[in-house]
């Protein structure tokens, strides 16, 4: 057991580091599935080649460090995991001197393109959905999947017409300029590469 | 409300071409001059037409990591969705592949003992050490017990894909070999190694019918074994005919640093075991 700082630092029986040194198959998929998600966002999408490689080397560093007690089991293990998977990644970039902007923000590839640039948009759209609330993904389903037209969305959720417009607009400005943060927050990355 | 609000609440009706032509004509003037209102119709005119294609399920929750892994193996029940739902979604597949990768050879790992020649393990290496091995593993399951006093605060043995995922298990690959052709290799273990996995690639007798049995040992300097295993050659056929490779699991706490003989062949007529595959494999012991 190592001591460091005064402090023990063990992970305690059945906690999500203890069963990742056990190769426990579900604690195994959560830490997975967390790298996989940092991995995959569009910032990352110039990184997608080497995915796998790069999941496989994150979880290899998280254990590494799990199994040398460095990480300090009173901190957030998820936000220490997707630290070590967004770390790899920026390496990665390091080695490729990649354009972090190659998909980027509202550049989506245009909808005639082919087969790889399609999935890139369903990967886009879908993490847009993810990041913004659930009011509106549901204004934003009946609206633009289920083609429903304002009366009848004001109807179902006992809302003014008025009022179902402005949030509507206000949905698809959030979801705009959550794209543009995340931009801008690959400006920074790149630039302190 | 501003002129310019106005214009705002009906950008959805523009991005789905619902408004009318006349209606739509005024806003395609005010977007010219409105960098705001234009990034935003600009960016959803990309997104809704994937939006359409994705359909339901870019709105779907992701499926369950177990889930995911069982499609990975081709036993998930509802297999139709969750491929609708990987095939749109970037995580989920690259969880998938993960799981997928488990039951492959993990050829990035094996490419780093590969030799010169190239030569590399095709596929399931790992399913083979599984199944060759796992009378060698119940073994170890026992005797690392008995090894290890710390075994509580260590992993318990785990299956050679999970050990060699985890760093747990360093391998060595051994080419295909003649008696004597002096094939050596080299491996460094480190104290918190409990197993060292040994992959070759072994010739078999061109007679699918023989049933005999295989022995290999580890010798070490002074030509004591060190660890012995039994085969037969039936198991030891499927497997190389499926992965090219033998896959031998040796408890790592019985190797000190040293050299050692990795020699093992078939049961002689004479009563004794030939040893007609032969290589070195020259362990060294990591500081940690």
């Amino acid at each position: 057991m190592t001591i460091r700082g005064g402090a023990t630092l063990a992970y305690a029986r059945n906690s999500i580091e203890q069963r990742l040194l056990e190769d426990e198959p579900q604690a195994l998929g959560q830490v997975v599935r967390w790298i996989s998600v940092v991995l995959t966002a569009p910032r990352f999408w110039p990184l997608r080649a080497e995915w796998a490689d790069l999941q496989q080397e994150t979880l290899m560093r998280i254990i590494s460090s799990l199994r040398q007690e460095r990480f300090d089991p009173s901190r957030d293990f998820r936000a220490y995991a997707q630290g070590v998977a967004r770390y790899t990644a920026l390496q990665a970039f390091g080695r490729k001197r990649h354009d972090a902007f190659e998909i980027a923000g509202d550049d989506l590839p245009s909808p005639a393109a082919g087969p790889e640039e399609r999935a890139i948009q369903h990967q886009l759209v879908r993490r847009i959905f993810e990041q913004i609330s659930e009011p509106c993904r549901e204004l934003v389903r009946l609206y633009f999947l289920d083609e429903q037209d304002y009366e009848e969305i004001a109807g179902r959720l006992s809302l003014p017409q008025g009022t179902i417009k402005s949030r509507l607009f206000r949905c698809l400005q959030a979801a705009h300029r959550s794209l543009h943060r995340k931009a801008l927050s690959c400006e920074r990355m790149a630039s302190t590469e | 409300m501003s002129c310019h609000d106005e214009f705002q609440i009906e950008i959805p009706a523009y991005i789905a071409s619902r408004m009318a032509s006349d209606a739509s004509r005024i806003m395609e003037e005010h977007l010219r001059g409105c960098d705001e209102c234009r990034e935003i119709a600009s960016a959803w005119k990309a997104i809704v037409p994937a939006l359409r294609e994705g359909g339901e399920a870019l709105f779907e929750e992701h499926p369950l990591e177990m889930t995911l892994r069982d499609h990975a193996r081709g036993e998930s029940r509802h297999d139709g969705a969750v491929a609708r739902h990987v095939d749109r979604c970037a995580s989920c597949e690259l969880e998938v592949r993960f799981w997928a990768s488990r039951h492959e050879p993990a050829e990035v790992r094996v490419r780093a003992a590969l030799t010169p020649s190239g030569w590399r393990p095709p596929h399931a290496i790992w399913s083979a050490a599984a199944g060759l091995v796992a009378g060698a593993a119940m073994a170890y399951f026992v005797l690392a017990s008995g090894l290890h006093s710390d075994a509580g605060r260590r992993a318990a043995w785990a299956p050679p894909e999970i050990a060699a995922l985890s760093g747990r298990a360093p391998q060595v690959v051994l080419p295909r070999t003649v008696r004597g052709d002096g094939v050596e290799r080299h491996v460094s273990l480190g104290a918190a190694d409990r197993s060292l996995i040994i992959a070759a690639q072994i010739d078999l007798p061109e007679d699918p019918g023989d049933a005999g049995r295989y022995r290999f040992d580890l010798r070490d300097g002074d030509g004591t074994s060190v660890w012995s295993t039994e085969l037969d050659s039936g198991t030891m056929r499927a497997d190389a005919e499926a992965n090219e490779v033998i896959s031998f699991v040796v408890p790592a706490g019985s190797l000190a640093a040293g050299r050692y003989t990795f020699a093992g062949g078939p049961d002689a007529a004479t009563g004794g075991f030939d040893s007609s595959y032969r290589a070195t494999i020259v362990v060294s012991r990591a500081e940690n």
